[in-house]
């Protein structure tokens, strides 16, 4: 380019941002760049790091890391949609205003030209970074909030422009570029739109997690810079292993040279767009013949149609009478007009190869995000149709919004452009017509979507090669609940328009108000009055149970939307006028009744979006999240939490219960029966009982005699009927009877529950008061989330004192439990089914008792079938058989290897009970371990990976680690459950599939931990409660780990016999529960080296040690003949002090047997180091044969940060 | 019978324009023609008339229905038939299927169903071989020739047809005319144009519009004979051209062979030297009241030709 040519350009670009043509786009964006600004400043993008705990290290919003990620976020969901659209849109709007011919006549080059036009909308980019900048400069320090005090660091104003500059800028202008290109060369706003969402969903499969941990690392490495976000070079670099939040809040972010470079690659490539979007033909019409696919058959077409010019004089003579043509008027109908309308809008819709591209990203990201999406446990899921079209409904429902509104907002703007609005409202269509005409064909667009996300999911299922697609569900989630969605939106976006000046303005109209949505549904606000899009926990799908879970409310919810876009779409009629109304009279008009008359029908048209919206919310407030049930809550708390937050209750020896279920209502009846005593060793004069406000016609009776507790806002106090004390050792009988519904009313947060009455199955604990009179007082019940009290502080020698069990009973507790169901249902309990008893009315009653003591029981209820091991069974719907002899498996394995090692299964028989996925869980009660569908019958589960058996040995182990031993309720007690539950499941995992299936266990478990850890907020296991964030990975995957690292250290058995030990010490219904001091005091006995034991107790119980493990020099010689040395160094970056293997190793160690190929023999040689936190350790091993590689800690027997480092390719030094 | 009252319209702006200006008009069965110049309020007025734009004040009925009344406005949709002066089509239709598409919003078909008729108007319109062809891949005057397809369809009571012979070549142009003459029977077609020949070749009645204002109603007949003897015609020299303009009404000046072909009128007293008397055209009249700037009353040409109709 020349200098007249440069000169021009900025001329082009002068014009362009002096007369911008998106103004309604500029403004949207600038309002939610600033709404955004004031997000970020209250925390809605943090760093995960620092402490949860009151007064702990809180990471800095205002830290440049934070900045850098809060831009990498905000660029990601709106500056790279707002400015492709800016960008993109330029040179179709001027193809369409027809000024193209113009400009190019005036001498504009086209690379001035599209310079001029590009640094324009680059213009405005810059000025919203910089709106960004400012708002957030203004709401972290100048007007800031109170609630962030802690997570505010000083002003520094680099921190807000470097990451800006750095990282946010060159990937925005690259979106931007790659758009502006698409625009000008399709002229299409369709594509243009698109295109930043493609590259959304390109990113976010390229860049995710899942993906990456797949892949070698040199691609690894090429990713972290060629992110054009910057997130994972952010995420890979600094924020993936915790650094700490003191690191973030006062270190700047070093951009190092290659990640620069990437940068102006970007922008290099960025420049390269833009030229190459010039073009001589830019001012033609863009044909889908300039496809080659298409090429070929648009020659023949027009091969055979002669030259119509030519034929013109021979014509001239012909007849031009239209009286013999004898046309027929009929006035068209209003389906009519609408029918024609749609289908010329679909196909216009269809033949844009926008929609096909986006349709086939679609269903590759859908194919990936099916087969790799972790499931509960980080197990990967069994892809059904069912929880497969309910797992990918919000990715559906996300992108047919955006489709129907790209198409929506085109499609309205199509006659104008087009140039045929004449011929159209010159015509006697209904404007209403023409209007669901174009919605219609919108919403279908949407059915691109679903198909491509079927074709993915079917894709997926290949893969998988268990199960095949199944029509039902797909017609219910994708169909019934996704249609009204499609409707409602598709009218919204039809709305939007009709009072926007423009295409740009609706766009921005509409996608404000889906950020809106996805905001207030982040933030809690909805619920199945408003949720129009069911997106949060409204849709699940069971197998089993196939929405019955607030059915009433999902249906209305469901009539409400259709309603609503009913409305929508009346208005939006009524708005819009084929005539262009005189702007004089206009005004003149403008009085109530005018108004009112001109709305009158979308008045009418709201009556029952408003009726319906109106009941839902008065249902909602009736319900248990509800206003009045909150109000209840709060008066509950308020009352009693001062008197008895901590009161000592009695305990139960004996539970008697008669439960009557009818599924089909979701309720119950109950007769029940507990012998109360008071273990303590101190009167009690009082105790709470806390009972579920959907039980009704409660009575009471104490010692067979009539009682009425005192009610203290929803807490029943109990007290001796002649008013005095229980005396220590007391016992007395209370007895209850009531009706129920569970769950009772209208839920505000979805339909996910852990416990329920369903036609299909029922599942009910003593956890809870679902169906049973909870002794104590309820801590959460009318306490806000956010007053929930940060964990309590523990003396050192806490567990040194008599300490109660966690849960249950705390006692050796007898149950005899009477299940009535429907002739269908089998009813399961704790203990031995002593009989089963046909009723006269059809039902049956299953009477189970326990026949050895427990401390929890539970009701589960479902129609099964039922596969029978040697002293354990499986209760499963038919239809979920596949997993079944994998887990019966597990537990038979469980039952004898754990009997063997941690001390005889004391009951008769070991039960697996499934019911329906409304929750992502499995309990394990003595002898009835209850599994949602979700878990274990629907996993994944290779013959390689044995995740099935791994949740059932998981589960099987809380049969001694949480029923035989109850911890105690104290620090650490969840270790002596969870953790030991899995270290369990890698012994068994061991013993049962050998060596590898165990590495690869404990892999898994090392990967979720270090994921998820946030040093700052981690606790060592001897005082970890579960009240942080990093609490549930620490207690499940690292504690399992540290007992794995034990059993190393000290030797298996000794560990497993000192664990023997501590069930005797502790068994359930002692006076006394242990926590996990008592178990360290324990199991030191057995240790062998005490030192060393100490020294691991130290450093991995109570102390939270993670070694960061980094090859140093490593090189290989040839020593003589047949003679190899590999030396170096290992470093321990990270903390502890630990002893690794390192193996010099040739060969593949676990050959996969199902591949043809022979692989050369595994052999290694090992050397066993010692490194110090910080400091690196030599190594030299010897060898005969020539390693391949040299690897650390081979046998996954340490904890430790870097695994994807471990293994080290070597090469031969001269 | 379309009958136009005081119909005034005015766009906001800075300063408001008044695009009409208390027009009133009536127009029974036949060719009707419009005449003006660019800008004189002739499209606002089709648009007005097509019931596409609201007027600030005025009233507008054809046969008893009132277009300012919606329902009778939905009525007037289905007797009309509108040739825009700016129009377009999808460009990615073929020629039949963009007509059918349009006939179908209509609700016209013919005895044969709806492709025979579309094959028909496009085979009267001279389109039937092009009719499988993408509308992108039309001329402007096949384009053109489409629009005139769809204004006629479904035998509309009332034609409106905006410059409708812009992008014709003279035979089309031709073939247009003949047409439209055809179906002046029994319907009314409102001919909007600059093009004084249009008018004068087609239309028995028709009115001149300037500055959004009416300031003819008449035949070209009656126009052409009330400036007999008063039009002349000359060669004149360039440098004479000015003088000339000066003390004579010049109706038409052009360069005829290189030299200056002049016409004048002249209402009474001698014409000049060389110049001698010719037929007056309706050019000549269009042109005299077009040069008249008196605020709407015309002293010459028209005003007298149209014999007290203003």
């Amino acid at each position: 380019m020349n200098v007249t040519s440069i000169k021009r350009a900025l001329t082009v670009a002068r014009y362009e941002i002096r007369y911008p043509q998106a103004k309604s786009l500029l403004i949207v964006w600038a309002l939610m760049t600033i709404f955004l600004a004031w997000a970020m400043s209250i925390g809605a993008v943090q760093i995960s790091s620092g402490s949860s705990g009151v007064g702990g290290i809180k990471a800095h919003v205002t830290s440049e890391f934070a900045q850098a990620l809060q831009s990498a976020v905000v660029a990601i969901m709106i500056d790279g949609f707002f400015f492709a659209v800016l960008a993109g849109m330029t040179v179709p709007r001027d193809y369409e205003a027809r000024v193209l011919d113009i400009e190019r006549a005036s001498g504009l080059s086209p690379r001035s030209y599209v310079s001029g036009k590009f640094l324009a909308a680059s213009f405005w980019l810059c000025i919203m970074l910089c709106l960004q900048v400012l708002g957030r400069i203004f709401f972290n320090h100048v007007f800031p909030n109170a609630s962030m005090d802690e997570s505010r660091g000083p002003l520094i104003v680099l921190n807000y422009i470097r990451p800006m500059i750095f990282m946010v800028a060159p990937g925005l202008i690259f979106n931007g570029a790659m758009a502006f290109f698409l625009g000008a060369r399709t002229k299409n706003a369709v594509i243009v739109f698109l295109s930043p969402v493609a590259l959304i969903m390109a990113y976010s499969f390229l860049f995710s997690e899942t993906l990456l941990n797949r892949v070698p690392p040199n691609i690894r490495e090429l990713v972290r810079l060629g992110d054009p976000s910057g997130t994972e070079w952010l995420s890979q670099t600094y924020l993936r292993d915790d650094r700490g939040a003191s690191f973030y809040n006062t270190t700047p972010i070093d951009y190092e040279l290659p990640f620069l470079a990437s940068r102006a690659g970007l922008l290099l490539l960025s420049v390269g767009l833009v030229m190459a979007s010039a073009s001589r033909s830019m001012v033609e019409s863009p044909s889908l013949s300039r496809f080659r696919l298409f090429r070929k058959r648009q020659k023949q077409t027009v091969a055979i149609v002669p030259e119509v010019t030519a034929e013109f004089p021979r014509k001239l003579s012909a007849s031009i009478s239209l009286g013999d043509l004898q046309m027929i008027v009929r006035r068209p109908t209003w389906l009519g007009n609408v029918y024609s309308v749609a289908r010329l809008e679909l196909k216009n819709l269809m033949r844009g190869p926008g929609l096909w591209l986006f349709g086939i990203i679609i269903a590759f990201v859908a194919t990936i995000t099916a087969v790799m999406e972790p499931g509960p446990l980080d197990t990967t899921i069994l892809v059904t149709s069912g929880n497969f079209a309910a797992r990918s409904f919000p990715f559906v429902t996300l992108f047919t919004c955006l489709l129907a509104l790209f198409y929506g907002t085109d499609a309205m703007e199509r006659e104008r452009s087009a140039r045929v609005e004449s011929f159209l409202f010159g015509s006697p269509i209904r404007l209403s017509a023409w209007l669901v005409g174009k919605t219609i064909a919108c919403a279908a667009a949407g059915s691109v979507v679903v198909a491509s996300t079927f074709l993915g999911m079917c894709i997926a299922m290949v893969w998988q090669g268990q199960v095949w697609p199944h029509a039902w569900p797909l017609i219910c989630i994708w169909g019934l609940l996704l249609f009204p969605t499609f409707l409602f939106w598709a009218s919204f976006v039809a709305f939007a328009r009709s009072f926007t000046p423009n295409r740009s303005a609706a766009l921005a109209v509409g996608f404000g108000f889906m950020a809106l949505t996805f905001w207030l549904n982040i933030k809690g606000y909805k619920n199945w009055a408003n949720n129009w899009s069911l997106i949060g926990q409204t849709v699940v799908w069971s197998d089993i149970s196939q929405f019955e879970m607030q059915r009433t409310a999902l249906v209305w919810n469901r009539v409400g939307t259709l309603c609503a876009a009913v409305f929508l779409m009346t208005f939006a009629s009524v708005r819009l006028n084929r005539l262009e109304v005189d702007t004089l009279q206009a005004r003149s008009r403008r009085n109530f009744r005018t108004i009112a008359i001109r709305y009158a029908p979308a008045l009418v048209a709201a009556v029952p979006m408003l009726y319906i919206s109106g009941w839902l919310y008065l249902e909602l407030r009736k319900g248990p999240g509800g206003a009045v049930a909150r109000k209840l809550d709060k008066d509950y708390w308020k009352r009693n939490v001062s008197t008895y937050f901590d009161a000592k209750i009695p305990t139960i020896d004996n539970v008697d219960l008669n439960l009557v279920l009818q599924p089909s209502q979701s309720s119950f009846h109950l007769q029940g029966k507990y012998t109360v005593r008071n273990h303590r060793d101190k009167p009690i004069s009082d105790f709470p009982v806390t009972i579920g406000r959907h039980l009704k016609n409660v009575t009471w009776i104490w010692n067979e005699k009539g009682y009425k507790p005192e009610d203290r806002a929803g807490l029943l106090v109990f007290k001796k009927p002649d008013g005095t004390e229980i005396k220590p050792g007391e016992s007395f009988q209370l007895g209850f009877e009531y009706d129920g519904t569970y769950p009772g009313g209208m839920s505000k947060n979805g339909v996910r529950s852990m416990e329920f009455i369903l036609p299909s199955g029922v599942v009910l604990t003593s956890f809870s008061n679902s169906f049973l009179p909870a002794f104590g007082f309820n801590r959460g019940q009318g306490l806000d989330a956010d007053m929930s009290p940060d964990g309590r502080d523990y003396p050192a020698d806490y567990y040194k004192e008599k300490v109660d069990a966690a849960y249950g009973s705390g006692t050796k507790m007898k149950t005899r439990i009477a299940v009535t169901v429907p002739p269908d249902f089998q009813a399961n309990s704790v203990g031995v089914l002593k009989q089963v008893v046909k009723e006269l009315d059809g039902t049956r009653k299953y009477i189970w008792v326990s026949d050895h003591p427990v401390s929890i029981f539970n009701v589960v209820a479902g129609k099964w079938t039922v596969a029978k091991g040697e002293g354990v069974s499986i209760y499963h719907d038919p239809r979920h058989a596949l997993n079944v002899p994998d887990m019966l498996k597990g537990l038979e394995a469980a039952r004898k290897w754990y009997g063997e090692w941690f001390g005889v299964f004391p009951w008769q028989e070991l039960k697996l009970s499934e019911f329906p996925g409304m929750a992502d869980y499995a309990q394990g009660f003595p002898t009835n371990i209850t599994f949602s569908e979700s878990i274990g019958f629907l996993t994944l589960n290779k013959p390689d990976s044995h995740v099935a058996f791994y949740v059932t040995a998981h589960e099987a182990a809380h049969q001694w680690w949480g029923n035989l031993l109850v911890p105690g309720a104290g620090p650490g007690g969840n270790i002596l459950s969870e953790s030991l539950a899995n270290y369990s499941a890698i012994l068994l995992m061991d013993k049962v599939h050998g060596e590898n299936a165990r590495q690869g266990l404990t892999k898994q478990m090392e990967f979720d931990y270090v994921s998820k850890r946030q040093g700052d907020d981690e606790r060592p296991l001897v005082i970890i409660d579960g009240q942080r964030a990093t609490d549930q990975s620490v207690t499940y995957s690292r504690g399992g780990w540290v007992f794995w690292m034990l059993s190393n250290l000290m030797g298996r058995e000794n560990l497993n016999q000192g664990l023997a030990e501590l069930i005797k010490k502790f068994p359930a219904g002692s006076e006394d529960s242990p926590l996990v001091e008592d178990l360290i005091e324990i199991v030191r006995v057995h240790a062998p080296d005490k030192p060393a034991f100490d020294s691991f107790v130290n450093q991995w119980v109570k102390g939270s040690v993670m070694p960061d493990l980094q090859w140093e020099d490593v090189v290989l010689t040839k020593t003589s003949e047949n003679a190899y040395r590999v030396s170096g160094k290992i470093k321990n970056a990270g903390s502890g002090s630990v002893t690794i293997a390192i193996a010099s190793a040739t060969g593949e160690r676990f050959p996969d047997d199902r591949k043809s190929k022979q692989s050369s023999k595994y052999q290694d040689l090992r050397q066993s180091v010692k490194v110090e936190p910080g400091k690196s350790t030599d190594f030299a091993i010897d060898t005969a044969f020539k390693p391949e590689m040299v690897v650390f800690d081979p046998d996954f027997q340490l904890l430790l940060r870097g695994r994807d480092r471990s293994e080290k390719k070597l090469a031969l030094q001269p | 019978m379309l009958k136009i009252e005081q119909l005034t319209k005015i766009y906001p702006g800075e300063p408001p324009v008044k695009a009409l200006s208390d027009i009133t008009l009536e127009m029974g069965e036949g060719l009707f023609g419009l005449l003006g110049p660019n800008g004189a309020g002739k499209s606002t007025l089709m648009k007005i008339l097509a019931g596409l734009l609201e007027p600030t004040s005025g009233k507008v009925t054809l046969d008893a229905l009132d277009l300012s009344n919606p329902k009778d406005r939905l009525r007037h949709y289905e007797r009309l038939g509108y040739l825009p002066q700016d129009f377009g089509f999808h460009g990615h239709l073929t020629g039949e299927r963009m007509l059918s598409f349009l006939l179908e919003l209509k609700g016209v078909t013919g005895p044969r169903g709806r492709k025979a008729l579309v094959s028909e108007l496009l085979e009267r319109v001279n389109l039937a071989q092009a009719a499988k062809r993408k509308v992108r891949e039309y001329s402007g005057g096949m384009r053109q020739r489409l629009g005139i397809a769809q204004a006629l369809a479904g035998d509309p009571r009332l034609v409106i047809v905006d410059e409708p012979t812009a992008g014709l070549d003279p035979e089309e142009r031709l073939r247009f005319y003949r047409l439209l003459s055809e179906l002046a029977v029994g319907r009314l077609i409102l001919l909007s144009t600059h093009i004084v020949e249009d008018v004068a070749t087609l239309c028995p009645k028709f009115a001149v519009i300037r500055k959004g204002k009416l300031v003819a109603m008449t035949t070209p007949k009656i126009a052409r004979e009330n400036l007999k003897g008063r039009i002349f015609e000359g060669v004149v020299e360039q440098h004479e051209l000015e003088n000339l303009r000066n003390k004579y009404h010049v109706t038409q000046a052009m360069v005829y062979e290189g030299a200056n072909k002049v016409r004048i009128y002249l209402e009474q007293g001698d014409a000049p030297e060389g110049f001698e008397s010719v037929p007056p055209t309706l050019e000549d009249a269009y042109f005299i009241s077009m040069k008249n700037e008196s605020n709407g009353a015309i002293a010459t040409g028209l005003e007298n030709v149209a014999g007290g109709v203003l």
